[in-house]
């Protein structure tokens, strides 16, 4: 197994699709932490850099996605990796993952924006039958449809992280203009949410984790 | 091996890399071309879907870089799968690909822009030295300075040539109103990777009957295959 550093910031977000799989597959790894006031200086010194990065082995890689879905490869839960090696499976994963990343993407663009625009965009978009609920929506009925109850397939994959981790910011109550309870109405997403969280290994990760933004993701 | 169908518009745009990885690996699939009719027909039968799509044996699938992995693991070159096998060399790939897809985000914004001048104006600034994109191609020129093969990654071609190849030639299309055709003309590494993926044989060969007008710069600048 490589050495593997995952640096970022001490928020969930970008880098917790990887640092779940890992620790799913009970894979070692330095959790590295950037405070946000320590980025400004290091941003100066190796830009085009952006966190997370990933060292492996001391070569340092990009891009959030194509770290976790490396994580993903080496980390197994009941003998299957969490990125399937069958190519039309891993297209499932694939597509549902980055599906998410598209549809969240409005609410990226909504911090830049001043308070009551950004309340009221934010409401708008999570308003049932707006652009992130419908989505969302869209996912609680392909988890309707499953039989195993993970999103992809008969077993943990990156897709499930994607999806729990997504559900779980807008859960958080951080953002404002965001209710904590905007999911509440999907079933088969809260269900899927309680199946993860419950998982010992996802269990166990968050045991020691603290504050309003992890505490969604705690069974 | 499955029955594979490509659904996008004529133009080079992300369906490109996925027709190209078909094309070069020999794999057979039906290329289905939409005119502004056929859009408009399926537009709202596939919304919020959007294109490119693959059907996977009847099944239909969104998301163009999944949609281009997926192909890219099934089509080889030379023996050689366009995506790698090897996890860390796959997170190399992925790496770049998803660097290199990000290039036409700035873009999308200016399709909107009705009045020919003001996208014009737009997409002047996003050109300019320093801007996004040219920001985006001098980066990428960089990473292909690493490369003594000429190829972006792993001295063989891979699913990130056929992005970086693909992406570069639509910005050079010329069929972007305010985009010269010599935009990058000052990026060396990725004139020369250009000139490489154009004229891998496959390569010209797949591009050699294509008519429609911004295709013409995907073409080798050799003579082409008959």
């Amino acid at each position: 197994m490589p050495q593997l550093k995952l640096i970022y910031f001490p928020i969930p977000v970008r880098a917790e699709p990887a640092r779940l799989a890992l620790a799913v597959g009970g894979i070692q790894f330095e959790d590295s932490t950037v405070q946000f006031q320590d980025w400004g200086e290091m941003k100066a010194r190796v830009d085009p850099l952006q966190l997370p990065l990933l060292e492996v082995d001391g070569k340092t890689v990009s891009q959030s996605m194509a770290i976790a879905r490396y994580a993903c490869r080496l980390a197994k839960l009941g003998g299957k990796p969490l990125y399937p090696e069958d190519p039309y499976q891993a297209l499932l994963v694939d597509e549902l993952v980055d599906k998410v990343g598209d549809f969240m993407a409005p609410i990226g663009a909504t911090f830049m924006l001043e308070q009551k625009e950004k309340e009221a965009k934010r409401a708008e978009i999570v308003a049932k039958g707006g652009a992130v609920e419908k989505w969302v929506a869209n996912i609680d009925s392909v988890l309707a449809e499953s039989k195993s109850g993970f999103a992809v397939g008969d077993s943990l994959t990156m897709a499930d992280l994607v999806v729990f981790l997504c559900v779980n910011g807008l859960r958080s109550g951080t953002m404002d203009g965001i209710p904590k309870d905007c999911l509440d109405h999907l079933a088969h997403i809260e269900k899927h949410r309680v199946t993860i969280a419950n998982i010992p290994q996802v269990q166990n990760y968050y045991k020691d984790k603290e504050g309003p933004l992890y505490a969604p993701f705690k069974a | 091996m499955q029955q594979l169908k490509v659904t996008y518009f004529a133009f080079p745009g992300r369906a490109e890399p996925i027709r190209l990885a078909l094309g070069v690996g020999g794999i057979d699939f039906e290329d289905c071309v939409l005119g502004p009719e056929a859009w408009e027909e399926m537009k709202p039968k596939v919304s919020p879907l959007q294109l490119p799509l693959l059907n996977v044996d009847g099944k239909t699938v969104s998301q163009s870089i999944a949609i281009n992995r997926y192909v890219c693991k099934l089509a080889k070159v030379d023996g050689n799968p366009l995506y790698p096998q090897d996890p860390f060399e796959a997170l190399l790939v992925d790496e770049l690909v998803d660097k290199v897809s990000d290039g036409l985000d700035p873009l999308v914004p200016t399709w909107d822009i009705e009045d020919a001048k003001e996208r014009e104006a737009k997409r002047a600034e996003l050109m300019v030295k320093g801007g996004p994109i040219e920001k985006w191609a001098a980066h990428i020129d960089g990473e292909l300075a690493k490369s003594t093969s000429g190829f972006a990654l792993l001295d063989q071609l891979t699913m990130a040539d056929l992005y970086i190849f693909t992406y570069v030639c639509f910005f050079r299309s010329g069929k972007l109103d305010g985009i010269p055709q010599d935009s990058f003309d000052h990026l060396s590494h990725l004139c020369l990777h250009r000139e490489k993926i154009a004229d891998i044989p496959q390569v010209k060969v797949y591009y050699n009957d294509k008519t429609f007008p911004a295709y013409a710069c995907f073409k080798s600048s050799q003579a082409s295959l008959h």
